[in-house]
């Protein structure tokens, strides 16, 4: 079944981050380094919004900031989708595909629907299984990660993220250690993973195609301090697919707009 | 201070390597039946062969009153199983040393998770005490510990709790130390509370840790039950061999320290196979990586 595209740029702020600033040792203000300095982003509802920037740019950082698994120093994020804190959940996606290697496949992917309380062993292992058949892993179900090839733990751990029905995807270059083709493979399996879902998602990377071919929105940053350089808007038609939509109209334009927006924030400093 | 490396990182030899791979278990039992075979096999032979022969050269040197002879050890070797006495003395150490090497793990393991997830200034005022002990020969406490507890099993297990424990304490903090923060932040991520995270993450990950503490502490717990047997007891194959010893019987002697030898490579075989069993996810698939 395939969704209407919803226009995201009408939806409502899911996620607030609101002014947040991540400063690394020192105690005083003047020997701190900001990774991230007063940083302020509406993410809207289902939205696909792609954090962009070089490395030390601080975009890992802040998707931790949201993750809830650093605090910042100054600012802070909201979740305004009536949620409180504590019922909401994230889905993070590692670089490392950050699956536990003693559990197998499917063992890892039921692991989290136990630990959001989604039912018992039997019934999320069940779960979990259909679901690794969907993405084409029910033969791997019952191997162990060290057994699986890059892409196939990276397609576990989407299935791993997806099991238990966040509200929001943080996916920090979750394909960077993937080669070419691997990459539009599992790209496309997220992408339709996606369709059927209206969760707003944050994605980090440095590549800027696939920025361009993945997001709605994509927000440049510079480093050191990591800042907002700019905001990119993608009015690419949707549904996409991660390799065909380098392709689509306008696609070069919008890469140039990010592409001049990367140079001008390598520039102040 | 906390950072002393006393620990052994799990090592993996490429015999294990093969062994946990469920489409390979027939493959390696075949294998198995061919290493009895096998060219190291027969050079292990010749080197037993050889050690014999060169003993009893020596006692025909200098005597068999002062190193036995391989004929009369074997004699009296018949002669212990036969009585059943040599079994029962077997059982006592054996007993003492398993105890022990139970008691102390758990100890060691509880301690060494504790003291690993509480605040940096708790085990940063605990480290001085617990590297002194640790330091200490301890089995120099084996005439405190007769003391305390009598010449019985109980003096025993304590004098090789205080051995083990501090070899698994030391490792299993090594080995929280090296989890993946990664899988840390993953739990995390998935609001995992502090006790699940210890449960499906620090246990899972400390336990290649864990096991090679244990074989390191096989041939200690062996060594200090005998040592505490030596100073008092009334059974075990320590107290055997120091009464066979104290009338000048040095047959005795020798068949006490070959059971001994031998017992500690049967403990030591069975730890390698738990822990080969435990780890098997570290091992599985080398053959099998499947491409996308």
């Amino acid at each position: 079944m395939t969704l209407t595209p919803v226009d995201t740029t009408t939806q409502p702020v899911a996620i607030d981050i609101d002014q947040v600033s991540v400063s690394y040792g020192g105690v005083g203000a003047a020997r701190a380094t900001f990774a991230v300095d007063d940083v302020s982003i509406g993410v809207r509802r289902g939205e696909f919004l792609v954090l962009l920037g070089p490395s030390g740019c601080g975009k890992s950082t802040l998707l931790k900031v949201v993750a809830g698994l650093i605090e910042p120093s100054r600012g802070g994020v909201q979740f305004t989708d009536g949620q409180t804190d504590d019922q909401h959940r994230v889905g993070f996606v590692f670089q490392s595909d950050a699956l536990l290697p003693w559990r197998t496949a499917l063992q890892n992917v039921a692991l989290a629907m136990q630990l959001a309380g989604l039912g018992n062993k039997r019934t999320s292992t069940e779960h979990a299984r259909e679901l690794m058949t969907t993405l084409g892993l029910g033969d791997s179900c019952d191997k162990f990660p060290s057994q699986l090839s890059g892409g196939m733990r990276k397609r576990v751990a989407l299935a791993r993220a997806f099991a238990y029905r966040p509200s929001v995807f943080l996916m920090d270059e979750p394909f960077g250690a993937l080669d070419a083709q691997t990459r539009i493979k599992v790209g496309n399996f997220l992408l339709d993973l996606l369709r059927e879902s209206t969760q707003t998602t944050i994605f980090v990377t440095h590549d800027i195609d696939e920025a361009v071919a993945l997001a709605d929105r994509i927000v440049v940053m510079s480093a050191s301090p990591g800042r907002i350089a700019g905001v990119v808007d993608v009015p690419l038609p949707k549904p996409r697919d991660y390799y065909e939509s380098r392709f689509a109209d306008g696609f070069g334009e919008i890469q140039k707009r990010v592409w001049d927006l990367l140079a001008l924030g390598g520039h102040h400093v | 201070m906390s950072s002393q490396k006393i620990s052994t990182m799990p090592a993996r030899s490429r015999e294990v390597t093969v062994a946990a791979q469920p489409s390979a278990v027939r493959f390696h039992a075949k294998r198995a039946v061919r290493n009895i075979f096998s060219w190291v096999s027969l050079a292990r032979l010749g080197v037993l062969v050889l050690l014999i022969v060169l003993w009893q050269l020596v006692s025909l040197q200098v005597g068999s009153l002062w190193v036995s002879t391989p004929a009369a050890v074997v004699t009296r070797f018949g002669i212990l199983i036969g009585d059943g006495s040599l079994l029962s003395n077997t059982l006592v150490t054996l007993q003492e040393a398993v105890l022990g090497l139970i008691f102390g793990t758990v100890i060691g393991l509880v301690a060494g998770i504790l003291i690993a997830r509480s605040p940096r200034m708790v085990s940063s005022a605990l480290d001085p005490f617990i590297l002194a002990a640790y330091s200490l020969p301890r089995v120099a406490l084996a005439p405190f510990f007769v003391l305390w507890f009598g010449i019985g099993l109980t003096s025993k297990i304590a004098l090789v709790v205080s051995v083990v424990g501090f070899v698994v304490l030391l490792n299993v903090r090594q080995g929280i130390e090296a989890t993946d923060p990664v899988m840390l932040d993953a739990l995390r991520s998935m609001r995992a509370t502090r006790m699940q995270i210890v449960r499906f993450v620090i246990i899972p990950s400390v336990v290649p840790w864990l096991m090679a503490a244990i074989k390191i502490s096989v041939g200690m717990a062996l060594v200090s039950a005998v040592v505490g047997e030596l100073i008092g007891s009334t059974e075990g194959l320590g107290w055997y061999m120091t009464q066979e010893m104290n009338q000048f019987d040095i047959t005795g002697g020798i068949v006490a320290l070959i059971t001994m030898a031998v017992l500690a490579m049967v403990i030591y075989a069975i730890a390698g196979l738990v822990e080969r069993w435990l780890t098997r996810w570290q091992v599985a698939g080398i053959a099998t990586t499947v491409a996308m």
